[in-house]
């Protein structure tokens, strides 16, 4: 019996789109080692500057532990006793100088409403201020201890050369699919 | 008090603690999900070195990236080293980068601005 699945048409979708390579499914650190190392390598060999492969690289870290972290849709891991987050993950070029990093995960209602203030909140500052923002968050309340620091999105803010560009598609009444974009500019 | 040293692994630091030295070495890049698991044993130690008399201690750092949680982490272990420094030790650090790489170097200075210890950000050509 034939599937209506066509890989053709995702293959065509991710090159018609510049996508280099994507990967959905559970975010562990070792996805995320990999999908780093194999970025790293082609920029090394496309002769990218070391300044843009550290921004692309450190988006990419943050967007991968933000899915693990945060994704509302959560795996067993086999080897203890913790989950992590399924999610999209992926890194394409729109503009022949324009990398872009992407991520795309399910997450609840409440998590969106902290994630649109946020990220709202981070667009609307100037370059020093969001520096400044950093600087202070950094300072303030301790580390909790799952590690999480709550400076993900100030980070890939400091690194993008655009605003970030994301989206919310809702669902289900709890079920939001939460994408987001962040542009890298190669400098000649 | 025995030296604390933890082997690199593909994202978290080599750490090496000197006790009868005084010297904090950590090298290598730092990307955990979890960073308090990675520094939380370190600044425990920080606090059994300083615990029963007036020490010194020289921090040498060769990191080049830096995660969030790793930053806020390495954050914490500056601030404790500050407060160490003001109860009269005597503190000391150097954090390394490759000469020529201005983001680095604004980072870690970012990173230590407002510490009262003697530092220096310290660049090493190739």
């Amino acid at each position: 019996m034939e599937t209506n699945f066509n890989v053709y048409e995702v293959y065509k979708l991710m090159e018609n789109n510049q996508i280099q390579f994507s990967y959905k499914g559970p975010i562990t650190q070792e996805v995320l080692i990999s999908l780093g190392d194999t970025i790293k390598e082609k920029l090394h060999r496309d002769d990218c500057d070391v300044r843009v492969v550290r921004k692309v690289f450190s988006v990419l870290v943050e967007a991968a532990h933000n899915i693990l972290r945060y994704s509302s849709e959560q795996t067993d891991l086999s080897h203890n006793n913790r989950t992590t987050g399924i999610g999209l993950i992926g890194i394409g070029k729109t503009e022949a100088n324009l990398f872009v990093i992407f991520s795309g995960n399910i997450i609840s209602q409440k998590d969106k409403d902290i994630i649109e203030k946020k990220i709202s909140f981070i667009n609307s500052l100037s370059r020093k201020d969001l520096q400044e923002s950093y600087k202070t968050q950094l300072r303030k309340h301790p580390i909790s201890e799952d590690g999480s620091a709550g400076l993900g999105l100030f980070e890939v803010a400091r690194k993008s050369d655009r605003p970030i560009e994301y989206n919310f598609s809702q669902l289900d009444t709890n079920k939001i699919f939460f994408e987001l974009k962040i542009f890298v500019q190669v400098e000649d | 008090m025995k030296n604390y040293i933890v082997e690199a692994t593909k994202y978290t630091p080599y750490i090496e603690f000197d006790i009868a030295k005084g010297n904090l070495k950590m090298e290598g890049d730092t990307y955990p999900e979890n960073s308090y698991d990675t520094f939380k044993p370190l600044l425990d130690k920080i606090d059994e070195y300083f615990l029963d008399s007036i020490k010194s201690l020289n921090v040498e750092i060769n990191i080049e990236f830096l995660n969030t949680s790793s930053s806020k982490m390495m954050r914490e272990i500056i601030s404790k080293l500050d407060e160490y420094f003001e109860a009269d030790h005597n503190i000391s650090l150097k954090w390394y980068y490759p000469d020529g790489d201005i983001d680095l170097q604004e980072s870690w200075e970012m990173l230590l601005e407002d510490v009262l210890f003697p530092y220096e950000i310290v660049a090493v050509e190739d």
